[in-house]
Formats: C-alpha cells, sequence, structure tokens
C-alpha cells in the first residue's frame, strides 16, 4: 500500500477550512480531525476500489542475446485476471547494468485484457543479466492510495562479447585470399601445397617457373609465352587452439577494459580468420578449470558458438594452473597445432608458471603467446619534473623492462610474443598469424 | 512467448500482519502495561509539595491538621483558585477561610473577596501587602526574641483555650483595633482583627504544619481556629489566580488555528515521506566484478623507491632503459654491454666520453635535486642520440 502525491495534496487542502473555520482551538481541533478523517476515509474507499495487483498473468518474450553496445526490445505481456480495471505503473527488475528503459510503464488492462508492454535493454556488461520479478503499482479510480505486490516473473538476457574487432576481419580476409592460390608470387615455403599450373606472365618469380610441365604444353597451347608456372597455396587443415588465460591476470583493466574482454577480442578475430583460411579453430577459456570450451566448431556456427560460450566467463581471482594446459590441448588434439596463449606476460613472478610449462608445449606445437600492454606505463616511463614523476617513471621503466625480460625469455623457450595495446592486439595477432601462415609456419 | 505463471513474491496485507503478529502482541503488552503503570502512578500522586498543602506530609505540610479536623467533623474542601474557593464555601456563616500565599499571588481586591467568602479567615504567613489589604493594624515583626510563650492574653477564645504555644519563629505587631494574643518578646505570636462582618487571624506557619503542630498548645489552638465552623474552605492560590498584567502572552495572540495548521502541516510531511519513500519493490543485487587497476603494482613500487629514498636504484632502472633504446637507435644487439653503447653513443653525439659515462653509469647523485638533474642529462643524452640517428637517416 502506498499513497500519492495526489493525496499528499489533498490533505495540504485541508489548511484552508482548519484556517477559515478555526477560530477558535477547539473549533480548529474539530476541523482538523474531521478533514483527517474525511481524506483517509477517500483513501480507504480508494484502496477497496483499486484492481489486485495479483490477479494478473504475466507473459515474457523468450530470452534474448544481445551483443554488447546493442540494444534489444524485451515484451511483457499483462494479463487482467481481475474483475476491476487494473490502471497503475509496472516496473521491471532488471540488474542495473542490464540498462532498461523506461524504469516504470504505465498500466491500463481493462478486465479480461491484456496489453504488451516494451522495454528496451541496453546492457552495459558482458554475461547474463537477469530480471527476478516485477512488480505493479495499482491505483484506484482517485489515485489516492494504491495497492502493491511483487510478482515472480523470471527473465534473462545474455549479453554477449562485443567483437568490436570485427571491423579488420574483412582486409585481414582481403590478405588471407591474396596468400590463397590466386598468387604464383608466393615463396614456395615447408608447409604449403601445390596448387595448380597456369601461363607464365611477367611479374612471376622465375624459380616458379615448372620446366617440366613447360616441355609437356602442346605447341598449339602456346598462344602465350608457353613457359609454365606452378602456384602454390598455403596449407589448409591445419589446428588452430587457443587459450584464453581467466585467471586473476585477466582481470586487472587496461584502458577501461578488462585483459579478459582484450583476450576475447582477439579470440573472436583469430577464429573467424583462421576458420576462413581453412583452419580448424578450437577455444578454450581456462584458470584452473575449464570455464568455456569450443571444439569442433565451424562457419558461422562458430562464432555463434564462440560468443555463447565466452559471454558469461568472467576473470576469476585466482592464479592459473598452467601445468594443466597441456592436458587440455592434448584433450583438444594429438597433432601438431599453432596454440596460442592469450595471457598476461609483464611480470617473471607472475608468469613463472607460464614460463615452466612452454618448453613442454613448443616441442610438440608451435606457440604464440599473446598479451596486453599498458600504453599507460609507457607514458609514464618519461620523467617530468618533479621527484614524484621520477620515481614514477623509474618503477615504469622497470615494469617495461621486466616485460621485455619475461618476452625474451618466452622467445628463448622457443615460443613468440605478441604484444600490444588492447585496440591493437586483435589485428596484431590476426597478422601474426597470416606472416606464420604465408610462411608456412603452422 | 514464454507463460510464466507470476507467483506474488510480496506479502499480502493479511500475510503481513500475521507475521507481524508477535510485534503487535508485543506493542499490545507495552501499552497495557504502561496503562497500568499509570494508573497506579495516579493513584498515588495524592500527595503535594506545596507549604502548607492539605496533602502535604512534608515537615511544611498542613496534612496532619487537615486529617485531624476532617476527623473531628471539618469538612475540609481545597481550592486552588479564587473561583473554585468561592464554589467550594458554603454559606459565610458556616465557613472558615484558611490562605495560605507566601508568594503573594492574590491581589488587594482579590484579597479581600476571599475575606468575604467566610466568617474567619486564617491567613498563614502574610506579607505585608495581604495584611495592609485585610488586616489594618497588624504588622510584621520578624523573629521574636522567644519561641514559647504561655500568655495568651487577649479575647480570642482559641488562644485562650491553647494556653501555650511553642516554636514561634514568625511574630507580628498588634496596633490599634488588633489584637494580640501570646506576647513573644514585644511582639506576638498570633493577631486578629475584626471588620467587614469577619474575623481575620494572622498566624505564622510554624504553629500549623506538620513540623510545629504536636508542640505544646499549638494543635489546640489550631483545631480551635480552623474547627470553628463546619466548613474549612483551604485556598492555596496559585498562578491561575495571577492578574493578567503587562503585554499579552505569545498565547494570547496567536490565533486557535495555528497548532492545528501546525499538526496538518505534520501530517503532509508524513504523507509525503510515505509517497516518496515507499519502494517500489524490493531491491536488485547485481555482483559486480572486482576492479583491478594495472597500474596499481606500478605505483606501489614508485611509492616504495620513494620511501626508501633508492634514488640511485630507480636511476638504474631509467638508465638501463635508456641503454636498451638507444642500443637499439645505434644498431647493437639489445644485449650489448655498457661501455660498447657508451662508446656508440659517444661517437654519435660528440658529448665527451666522460660525461657520457658519468651520466650513465657512473654518476651516484645523492640528493633529489642532483637525481633529476642526472635523469634530465640522460634524457637529453637520448634525445641527441635519437636526433643524430635520424640526422643521419635522412
Amino acid at each position: 500500500m502506498t499513497v500519492s502525491g495526489r493525496f499528499v495534496a489533498l490533505l495540504a487542502v485541508g489548511l484552508v477550512p482548519v484556517v477559515v473555520f478555526g477560530d477558535t482551538a477547539s473549533l480548529a481541533y474539530l476541523v482538523l480531525a474531521c478533514w483527517l478523517v474525511f481524506c483517509c476515509a477517500l483513501g480507504v474507499v480508494d484502496l477497496v476500489a483499486a484492481a489486485s495487483p495479483r490477479r494478473v498473468r504475466v507473459e515474457r518474450s523468450p530470452s534474448a542475446r544481445v551483443r554488447l553496445d546493442e540494444s534489444v526490445v524485451g515484451t511483457l505481456t499483462v494479463t487482467n485476471l481481475g474483475t476491476r480495471r487494473l490502471h497503475g505503473t509496472l516496473r521491471d527488475g532488471w540488474e542495473p547494468s542490464a540498462g532498461a528503459a523506461p524504469a516504470r510503464l504505465p498500466l491500463d488492462v481493462p478486465v479480461g485484457e491484456r496489453r504488451l508492454l516494451r522495454i528496451t535493454l541496453t546492457p552495459r556488461r558482458r554475461g547474463t543479466r537477469r530480471s527476478a520479478f516485477i512488480v505493479i503499482r495499482s491505483a484506484g479510480p482517485l489515485g489516492l492510495w494504491s495497492r502493491q505486490a511483487t510478482l515472480g516473473a523470471p527473465a534473462e538476457l545474455r549479453v554477449l562479447p562485443p567483437f568490436r574487432s570485427r571491423k579488420h576481419l574483412p582486409s585481414r580476409l582481403a590478405r588471407l585470399r591474396e596468400l590463397d592460390g590466386a598468387t604464383p608470387l608466393m615463396v614456395r615455403g615447408e608447409g604449403t601445397e601445390f596448387d595448380s599450373l597456369r601461363d607464365y606472365v611477367a611479374g612471376d618469380d622465375v624459380r616458379s617457373i615448372d620446366w617440366r610441365a613447360t616441355a609437356r604444353t602442346s605447341q598449339a597451347a602456346r598462344a602465350g609465352s608457353g613457359i609454365m608456372v606452378r602456384t602454390w597455396r598455403p596449407e589448409r587443415d591445419r589446428r588452430v587452439v587457443i587459450v584464453i588465460d581467466s585467471g586473476r591476470a585477466s582481470a586487472a583493466r587496461i584502458a577501461d577494459e578488462p585483459r579478459l574482454d582484450t583476450f576475447m577480442e582477439s579470440a573472436l578475430l583469430l577464429a573467424a580468420l583462421a576458420d576462413r583460411g581453412g583452419d580448424r579453430v578450437d577455444v578454450l577459456a581456462f584458470d584452473r578449470r575449464v570455464r568455456a570450451r569450443v571444439m569442433g566448431a565451424k562457419g558461422a556456427v562458430l562464432l555463434n558458438r564462440l560468443v555463447t560460450a565466452l559471454a558469461d566467463v568472467q576473470p576469476q581471482l585466482i592464479e592459473t594452473d598452467w601445468s594443466a594446459v597441456p592436458t587440455q590441448i592434448r584433450q583438444v588434439t594429438h597433432r601438431h597445432a599453432l596454440v596460442v596463449l592469450l595471457t598476461d606476460a609483464s611480470t617473471p613472478g607472475s608468469s613463472s608458471g607460464l614460463l615452466s610449462t612452454l618448453p613442454q608445449l613448443a616441442r610438440s606445437h608451435t606457440v604464440v603467446v599473446a598479451s596486453v600492454t599498458d600504453p599507460r606505463v609507457a607514458e609514464l616511463g618519461q620523467p617530468a619534473s618533479g621527484i614524484d614523476s621520477f620515481y614514477t617513471a623509474a618503477s615504469a621503466q622497470r615494469a617495461l623492462l621486466d616485460a621485455s625480460r619475461v618476452g625474451d625469455a618466452i622467445r628463448q623457450l622457443g615460443a613468440d610474443v605478441v604484444s600490444a595495446s588492447p585496440a591493437e592486439l586483435p589485428p596484431a595477432l590476426a597478422d601474426r598469424y597470416l606472416k606464420m601462415k604465408a610462411s608456412g609456419r603452422l | 512467448m514464454t507463460q510464466v505463471t507470476a507467483p506474488a513474491l510480496s506479502r499480502t496485507p493479511r500475510q503481513g500482519l500475521r507475521r507481524a503478529r508477535g510485534w503487535l502482541v508485543l506493542v499490545a503488552i507495552l501499552l497495557v502495561g504502561s496503562g497500568i503503570a499509570v494508573a497506579i502512578q495516579l493513584s498515588l500522586a495524592t500527595t503535594s509539595n506545596d507549604p502548607m498543602g492539605a496533602s502535604n506530609p512534608g515537615q511544611q505540610g498542613g496534612q496532619a491538621l487537615a486529617r485531624v479536623l476532617s476527623q473531628h467533623g471539618v469538612e475540609v474542601r481545597t481550592a486552588g483558585t479564587l473561583a473554585q474557593a468561592r464554589q467550594e464555601a458554603s454559606g459565610r456563616s458556616t465557613t472558615t477561610v484558611l490562605l495560605s500565599d507566601p508568594n503573594g499571588i492574590l491581589d488587594t481586591a482579590q484579597l479581600r473577596s476571599v475575606r468575604a467568602l467566610g466568617s474567619a479567615l486564617v491567613t498563614v504567613d502574610p506579607r505585608f501587602t495581604q495584611l495592609e489589604a485585610i488586616a489594618p493594624g497588624v504588622g510584621l515583626a520578624g523573629r521574636p526574641a522567644a519561641a514559647r510563650s504561655s500568655q495568651p492574653a487577649c479575647s480570642v477564645p482559641a488562644a485562650r483555650l491553647a494556653g501555650t504555644v511553642a516554636g514561634v519563629t514568625n511574630a507580628f505587631r498588634a496596633t490599634g483595633d488588633a489584637d494580640g494574643c501570646f506576647a513573644v518578646g514585644d511582639a506576638y505570636a498570633l493577631a486578629q482583627v475584626r471588620g467587614h462582618g469577619a474575623t481575620v487571624t494572622v498566624v505564622g506557619s510554624q504553629l500549623l504544619d506538620n513540623g510545629g503542630i504536636d508542640k505544646a498548645g499549638n494543635a489546640a489552638l489550631a483545631i480551635g481556629l480552623l474547627g470553628e465552623h463546619s466548613t474549612l474552605v483551604w485556598y492555596l492560590p496559585s498562578d491561575a489566580d495571577a492578574a493578567a498584567s503587562g503585554p499579552g502572552s505569545l498565547a494570547d495572540i496567536t490565533p486557535g488555528w495555528l497548532t492545528p495548521a501546525i499538526l496538518l502541516l505534520i501530517a503532509v510531511v508524513v504523507a509525503a515521506a510515505v509517497w516518496s519513500g515507499r519502494r517500489f519493490g524490493p531491491l536488485v543485487v547485481e555482483s559486480l566484478p572486482v576492479v583491478v587497476r594495472s597500474t596499481e603494482t606500478l605505483e606501489g613500487r614508485a611509492r616504495l623507491y620513494r620511501t626508501a629514498s633508492a634514488r640511485v636504484h630507480a636511476l638504474d632502472a631509467l638508465r638501463v632503459g635508456a641503454l636498451r633504446r638507444m642500443a637499439a637507435l645505434c644498431g647493437l644487439p639489445p644485449h650489448a654491454s655498457v661501455n660498447q653503447v657508451a662508446a656508440a653513443v659517444t661517437g654519435l653525439t660528440g658529448w665527451q666520453a666522460a660525461d657520457v659515462h658519468a651520466v650513465l653509469i657512473d654518476d651516484e647523485p645523492q640528493t633529489d635535486a642532483a637525481v633529476l638533474a642526472c635523469a634530465d642529462r640522460l634524457a637529453e643524452l637520448e634525445r641527441d642520440v635519437r636526433a643524430a640517428v635520424r640526422g643521419g637517416a635522412q
């Protein structure tokens, strides 16, 4: 039960009779008592005449999926099962970060009818956003007092990773196509495969001329130069295993984005690219146990399953168990694979687990360690005036040195390092993949 | 569409009442208990603290006298205001009035109307103005030389019956028509004036109060004075008798509707508080992620350097960073020794070899100013190397 502003105003109007008729104190008290009783009686009448907020049926639209940064409209159907017209306000109990708008919906449902309400959800956080209940406040015909009830009507909204780095995908796909058999300029590498023979055109590498094929070619066919060149296409059907570290190192925020989200962006871009490149992509989010795993998916299904699986992964405040990672990868594939470890490699202390596991991984796989660098560290590394800034700069330099030491150690253990700022890491990792594919190192 | 049967999560008023039953019972018990306590308090609160009060059992009270008089068939009626006293007085010939007004509340006119209530007026410890108004010829004599007197020596019957009084601390003079009894020194313990159809007896309170009534013939005197008629009006004037004087009080000039209007406004404020304070359903709990700032360790280490004043240590960090960058600029491998880098830098920039050495290795500044200067020199050297390399490249 609650009162409305109209009731407050009605009470305040009582000041007029109290002043006008209240010549003596006792008379004024009498007028006051009469007014209060009058107002409360009106309120009680209003309350009794209000529709029951409990006698409704609530139907929700099925739980939706939406990318972060985008909006979705959820619908809510309220059926009035009571005997009076339901007039009032409705609130949907979404979590604040679900970004529900409007927060209050006007409600006017005649007896036996139902009304469709639309709520726009613009989530601000990745993961599953929930609403456990709705609240209906049913006002009486006078709008003085109203009844209120909370009804259980659970709903879920799955907020997927935004995949902002998909803007880099077209350019990388173009480069992937260039790698493909279309061009003979490809140098012949270890992992490349024979694609086709075609006529030599000016500019082709002379080393790619296939003399036997040239000799075999009939005179009649020698309309052009008559010299045949071999073309190569990059290897296909290689394995790419992306391991996302969801441990405590991924919780740190860099440029207002947790490392984990940057890792997801990178993983999504790389997965999309590698899938188009004909490779098989498996993704794993791991700290001490597997938080998400996507295996054996291809094409559009892959990205769909990836964003769904990664939507609910949050950084855990525990240290990642790197010694268990080789086992996890072995469960994915026994073959040689490109293993991309998305983790933090900035201090020797926090990376010791990673470093001790790398030799084992590097023996059987091509390993790339991708980590996020903080642009602010480099910024702070330039000393400005003042002793505080000097010490900060020294500390930042120390951090940079630590990071480069860890990078050197990783390279010495036979793995590759990609490190870039949050905005640049996804394209940098994609470029590294293309480079490796071009040189046949997969 | 997924259909949801919407179970009510909030309680209905009836459920709420049932849930709050324990509290309601508790409140009811408290209310009943406090009601009983108040009733007991009221029934016990029959005593007063007024001097000469008929229900005051203290030393200065008059309860003993009032009780004895009522046991002897005198109807003792207490009055707190003049109007009340008028109501209580049955008839002039059958009424005695006891007046105790130590604060001088009554004015002359009121005193005279008190005198007109009965045929006998006993005024206890009067003030000068009272004496002037109703007992001309009687004056105040202050503390007497003797506290005891056995000489009634007057025509007052009660005094003659009493014979002796003791414990006199307040004496009066009698001149003119006034009749003085019980000489104490050159004054009297009791004085009586006749006139206007009544006798006015002036007496000190110490002869009548609980503390002094049992001495010598005090009791006999008191009973004789006050038990003369069937009705005794025991009148202690209160503030309500005070004559209004000067400007009217705040209550007189405020209109009658003010307090009810304030009460109404309070009700409006309470209603407004309910209006805006009533929550629209329960709060929603959201588990938020932990925010870990990535530069936290960096800043912590900077503070550690600062607290420990690790100037050289901090400067070395800057030097190693600069050496790596300069080695890269000079085209040396990343693990080139300091001396190699220093030599290359000397060659590129034209700095003195000793200066370069000092900046890169030798200086160990001991003050903040020196370490800042050293850091500036280092930055300058790096800038020069960069400029030289870029210049050479162009």
